[in-house]
């Protein structure tokens, strides 16, 4: 493109004047330079030209109609994003409820006043027969509520009917029940806690829209 | 060089008084009317969604400049400026919630984040072969109606081609002269370069690109 090659310390400079880059100081001293150097003008000619070239041409009225609601559209994606999330949200809490509800069967253990021991869990053969009661095990079963004398806390089942002949002990692992999730829930401190956040939670959600 | 001439539009100009897609660069796309874009965004993050999109609006320009290089169709290019606003907006959700408002530069974040996602973008393109790198930008909406036209359509479309093909770092600092018109302060500032290591590489991707143009042989 250019016929000589520019002054090469003005290297630089012409390819940003080309683009307009150039302010005060740099400005005057190379168009004084470019005042008296062809080939220097010629090769920001060429600069500039390439970059005219380079840049994107005007968007036509279809491009311009698709990008129109450009604002619209990123309001509803950021708001249904913030649905999205809230209920993700409940959706974890929920997780977190059921999974803290599952451990609650194992804090005696946690807390009790002697663990179970490998030898003492019973085998169905030492059970059968011993009272006349029908007794079912299957592994270690809990027996919440603690019948047996003072105990505060509940103890494995296999505890008491490994002591034979104490049979209203034993008669334990028989009636054995279900807890009630509604009680666990209730009395539970953990999920009681979980439940205040919760509460907050929501009241900030609220409070936010 | 560059002018961001206005450009009549065909829309609806009742419903959208602000900012517009404009030819060209966003460098007259000034951010500064109106309430400054971290109370625009704490607004819009208590419930008050015209905020968010007064932000678009004035920054729509800018972003799109940017990514509409790297999109092979309109609705691309929308879907590439909608995700740059939705990650800025993360951004500046967490900052405003550490109470931090010093610093804020939403439109900075913009510029960083337009800019990784049309890298990434381009770099997912090319390597699913869903384009060649003639074919991306929106070129093929401009008919040459003369041969003269088809000429400078052809020229346009090799140095086009080619400034997909530069080196990254060249790429960036071209397109955000070029096409977003920043100056080289903020260039250098967005991409964590100096400013004179910005002002080099546009020299040196304004020479490939000439080198591109040039005919076979001649340097």
């Amino acid at each position: 493109m250019s016929s000589a090659p520019a002054c090469s310390e003005y290297d630089v400079l012409l390819s940003l004047h080309a683009a307009n880059a150039l302010r005060g100081e740099e400005r005057a001293r190379l168009e004084a330079h470019l005042a008296s150097c062809p080939a220097c003008r010629d090769d920001v000619e060429a600069s500039a030209e390439v970059l005219r070239l380079a840049r994107l041409p005007e968007p036509t009225p279809a491009e311009r109609r698709v990008l129109a609601d450009l604002p619209e559209r990123a309001v509803e994606a950021v708001r249904q994003g913030e649905r999205r999330r809230g209920v993700l949200r409940r959706i974890a809490f929920a997780m977190g409820a059921v999974a803290a509800l599952s451990l609650v069967p194992l804090l005696p253990f946690v807390t009790g006043e002697r663990r179970p021991q490998l030898g003492e869990l019973p085998r169905v053969s030492d059970v059968a027969g011993h009272s006349g009661t029908a007794v079912e095990l299957r592994g270690p079963a809990l027996a919440l509520g603690g019948a047996a004398g003072d105990r505060d806390h509940p103890e494995l089942a296999s505890a008491s009917v490994a002591g034979a002949g104490q049979a209203t002990a034993q008669v334990q692992a028989a009636s054995w029940q279900e807890p009630d999730p509604d009680e666990l829930w209730e009395d539970s401190s953990v999920l009681q806690s979980l439940a205040e956040g919760e509460e907050t939670t929501f009241a900030a959600e609220a409070a936010v829209q | 060089m560059a002018r961001a001439n206005g450009m009549p539009d065909d829309g609806d100009r009742t419903r959208r008084p602000a900012f517009r897609v404009l030819p060209g660069g966003a460098a007259r796309a000034s951010p500064g009317e109106g309430a400054p874009d971290d109370a625009l965004l704490a607004a819009f993050l208590v419930g008050d969604d015209d905020a968010f999109g007064d932000l678009v609006r004035r920054h729509e320009r800018l972003v799109l400049s940017i990514v509409r290089r790297y999109a092979r169709t309109p609705e691309d290019a929308r879907d590439l400026a909608q995700r740059t606003f939705l990650r800025a907006l993360e951004a500046a959700r967490r900052t405003l919630r550490r109470g931090e408002r010093e610093g804020f530069a939403f439109r900075r974040w913009l510029v960083r984040i337009a800019v990784n996602l049309a890298k990434n973008h381009l770099r997912d393109e090319l390597r699913l072969g869903r384009t060649s790198l003639e074919a991306l930008g929106p070129s093929e909406a401009h008919p040459a109606v003369a041969v003269e036209a088809l000429e400078e359509a052809e020229r346009a479309a090799a140095v086009r081609a080619a400034v997909v093909r530069l080196p990254r770092r060249m790429r960036e600092v071209l397109t955000l002269r070029v096409d977003a018109e920043l100056p080289f302060a903020e260039i250098a500032d967005t991409l964590g370069i100096s400013e004179n290591a910005a002002r080099v590489s546009f020299h040196h991707a304004t020479r490939k690109l000439r080198a591109a143009l040039a005919p076979e042989g001649q340097p």
